[in-house]
């Protein structure tokens, strides 16, 4: 599967044996010319015998022509035994001669009439023995010069001349062809060291090349990976250096993604914190209305409080006066007096004291209405809007009519949100629309939707209740939401409860509520909600917290 | 006691209040001139009318008793308006309320309060107030009455 590696302790291996199967053949070579180079040694050796031999064999001849002499002349049998004893050695040498010239046809030719004139020589030196021994020695000595012996002896000497000279000149050639050979194979040993060292020099640039110059593109990708900057293919080959160009590679990638985890997860985190900043801007501002809230709720309770406790000391005042006029007679003008007491202040009393524990009553009565709103379950649903308007202006037809109004509702995208929750808004919105129209002029009550970007409201889907009403001072439009407060407190009844309900209902969907409006001219109000109900950032918050925060805002 | 008149009016939404501070101020010899409105704006649309005809006596006979909390134009919206308008700005307001937040206070007295009582709900420091801001209004009137 894997492709064979080429490691660089291969690479290294090559490198020396490259050089090394050099040498290994060098040497062959150079052993084959060694063995050349010896048998020219032996075949210049063996001329050298040749002659040496020829040499011996001509010394040898003259000492037999010697002691023949010697022989003839003194009758001393002594030089017979040198005679024979030399030529029996002379024997021998050309047996010997006659071995080592086989190799040349040439010079056998040569030996054999070298042979032949030896053998007449012999011939020559048994006649004459014979000669003496038939005829005696004085008698030999005179025939002696017929029998020609120098002549046979010269003969045999050139033929031996002969034989000689051409040894020699093989000689000669011999040694020329081994000093031939000699420096040929110095020339080769030279030739071959230099390119032996030239081979190992070669390889091992090649390999340092090769090795050095990936290290240092290896090298100069960690720079790149330090800088963050983009690494380049990978080095050629299947090496150590490419493993680990590829573990670079590896580890450059490993960096850009945690890169790009670290930038995801910085922006989430980004994300959160300006989502926290939100949540804690919102809370400092529910923190505000409940002060707010808390603030509005005491005095309206001390309101009543005071006439409750002012009226009743009015009361004790009262009942102290009527018991001091019964305690003497009663005149007319004290009975007169006393009738005004108990008709006039006590019924006053009576009267302001009823009204301020029914205004406690009814203040309680709505802060557990506003706590209910926050702890009551939602169950959302889409909530065809239509319907829902035309049933709540079907219910305060009197109303209408009785203002002289109009109201008119267009149609209207489904919501998605609790149905009961959305008939509470609506009718507190359309309840004051008609209950705040301005009776100088024919009331008219608008109920409508649009596409509009609310800040805080994912895809909001928008209604609003448009009239043309007493309309609200800016001044007190802030308030307009927070708990107790009653603008027009002639005009009709009510707690100054409705507008936060309707805030807390709406917020507890994820929504918006706010208004626009104008003095005299009339006021719109605009009901905002989520596309789909998402956790609010207040969740996880407990109920008991959470129906504190809801409810401050105006009205 | 002077017998100079003055009118004391009165900017009250509660009826109950208001007529606890008439029924006191009746007992303590206040009474001269009382009239009563019912906010901010009925307040301001009297001092206008009453700037118009008795221009006169507007400075000097005139004492406002202010509740902060009313409808439409609420007190302190009124007390300013009052002390920002050339004709009506001599004229001693008394802000008469429930509230006891010193921020609101301050901010009435920041704006040209001249006295700032609290209501209280215990009916015994009730009555005391209205006996010193009895006492109070003779002193606001001792001077003219030398002057004259």
């Amino acid at each position: 599967m894997k492709p064979r590696r080429v490691t660089i302790l291969r690479k290294g291996l090559l490198v020396l044996a490259l050089p090394l199967v050099y040498q290994a053949l060098f040497i062959g070579l150079l052993m084959k010319r060694q063995s050349d180079v010896g048998e020219a040694q032996h075949w210049a050796m063996h001329t050298k015998d040749v002659i040496e031999k020829t040499e011996n064999i001509f010394g040898l001849l003259i000492a037999t022509q010697s002691s023949l002499r010697g022989y003839l002349l003194t009758g001393n049998d002594s030089f017979v035994e040198d005679m024979n004893r030399d030529d029996r050695a002379a024997e021998q040498v050309f047996a010997e001669l006659k071995k080592m010239i086989q190799d040349s046809p040439g010079q056998q030719v040569r030996f054999a009439k070298v042979l032949a004139n030896a053998e007449a020589r012999r011939n020559y030196q048994h006649i004459v023995m014979d000669m003496v021994h038939r005829d005696g020695i004085e008698k030999t000595q005179a025939e002696i010069k017929n029998l020609k012996g120098r002549e046979l002896m010269d003969a045999l000497r050139v033929s031996l001349e002969s034989f000689r000279a051409v040894e020699e000149k093989l000689d000669a050639e011999r040694i020329e062809n081994l000093q031939r050979s000699t420096t040929t194979q110095n020339w080769l040993l030279l030739a071959g060291l230099a390119l032996n060292v030239g081979i190992g020099a070669l390889a091992a640039t090649m390999f340092s090349r090769e090795i050095s110059s990936r290290i240092q593109v290896v090298t100069a990708n960690t720079r790149r990976i330090t800088d963050g900057e983009t690494l380049p293919p990978l080095v050629a080959g299947s090496d150590e250096i490419r493993e680990l160009d590829e573990q670079f590679h590896l580890l450059a990638d490993h960096l850009k993604s945690a890169g790009v985890r670290e930038r995801v997860y910085q922006e989430a985190l980004e994300r959160r914190a300006s989502e926290l900043t939100r949540a804690n801007r919102d809370l400092e501002q529910k923190n505000q209305e409940i002060e707010m809230f808390v603030y509005s709720v005491s005095h309206d309770l001390r309101s009543p409080l005071v006439n409750l406790q002012g009226f009743s000391r009015e009361l004790a005042l009262t009942r102290k006066d009527l018991q001091d006029l019964l305690q003497k007679e009663l005149t007319a003008e004290d009975r007169q007096r006393a009738t005004a007491l108990a008709d006039r202040d006590m019924a006053e009393s009576i009267h302001f004291i009823q009204t301020a524990v029914t205004r406690l009553s009814s203040i309680i009565d709505a802060l557990l209405r506003l706590s209910r709103a926050g702890r009551v379950e939602y169950h959302p649903k889409m909530v065809e809007m239509k319907p829902v308007m035309q049933r709540i202006v079907e219910a305060m037809r009197g109303t209408i009519v009785k203002r002289n109004a109009e109201v008119i509702v267009a149609d209207l995208p489904p919501v998605w949100a609790d149905p009961t929750a959305v008939e509470q808004i609506f009718a507190n919105l359309i309840g004051n629309a008609v209950n705040y129209l301005d009776p100088a002029r024919p009331g008219r009550v608008e109920i409508g939707s649009m596409a509009r970007e609310v800040e805080g409201v994912d895809k909001p889907q928008t209604y609003f209740v448009k009239d043309n009403g007493l309309g609200i001072a800016e001044s007190y439009l802030p308030k307009v939401f927070a708990i107790f407060q009653r603008l027009h407190g002639d005009v009709a009844t009510g707690e100054g409860v409705g507008l936060a309900l309707v805030k807390r209902v709406v917020e507890r969907h994820g929504g918006k509520v706010w208004v626009e409006s104008e003095d005299g001219v009339g006021s719109t109000f605009f009901v905002a909600f989520p596309s789909e109900i998402k956790d609010s950032p207040l969740a996880g918050v407990a109920p008991r917290k959470e129906r504190l925060n809801v409810t401050v805002s105006h009205s | 006691m002077t017998t100079q008149s003055v009118t004391i009016i009165l900017a009250e939404d509660d009826d109950g209040h208001a007529q606890l501070v008439q029924r006191n101020l009746e007992r303590a010899g206040l009474l001269n001139g009382f009239l009563r409105v019912r906010d901010g704006q009925e307040l301001l649309d009297c001092l206008a009318s009453r700037g118009d005809s008795h221009q006169q006596t507007l400075d000097d006979a005139l004492v406002v008793l202010l509740d902060i909390n009313m409808p439409r134009i609420d007190g302190v919206e009124a007390l300013r308006q009052i002390k920002a308008n050339p004709v009506t700005h001599r004229i001693p307001v008394i802000m008469l309320t429930t509230t006891d937040d010193p921020r609101e206070i301050d901010r009435c007295y920041e704006l040209g309060c001249n006295v700032y009582i609290t209501k209280p709900v215990e009916y015994e420091g009730f009555i005391d107030a209205i006996r010193r801001l009895g006492l109070f209004l003779q002193i606001v009137q001792r001077p003219r009455n030398g002057g004259s």
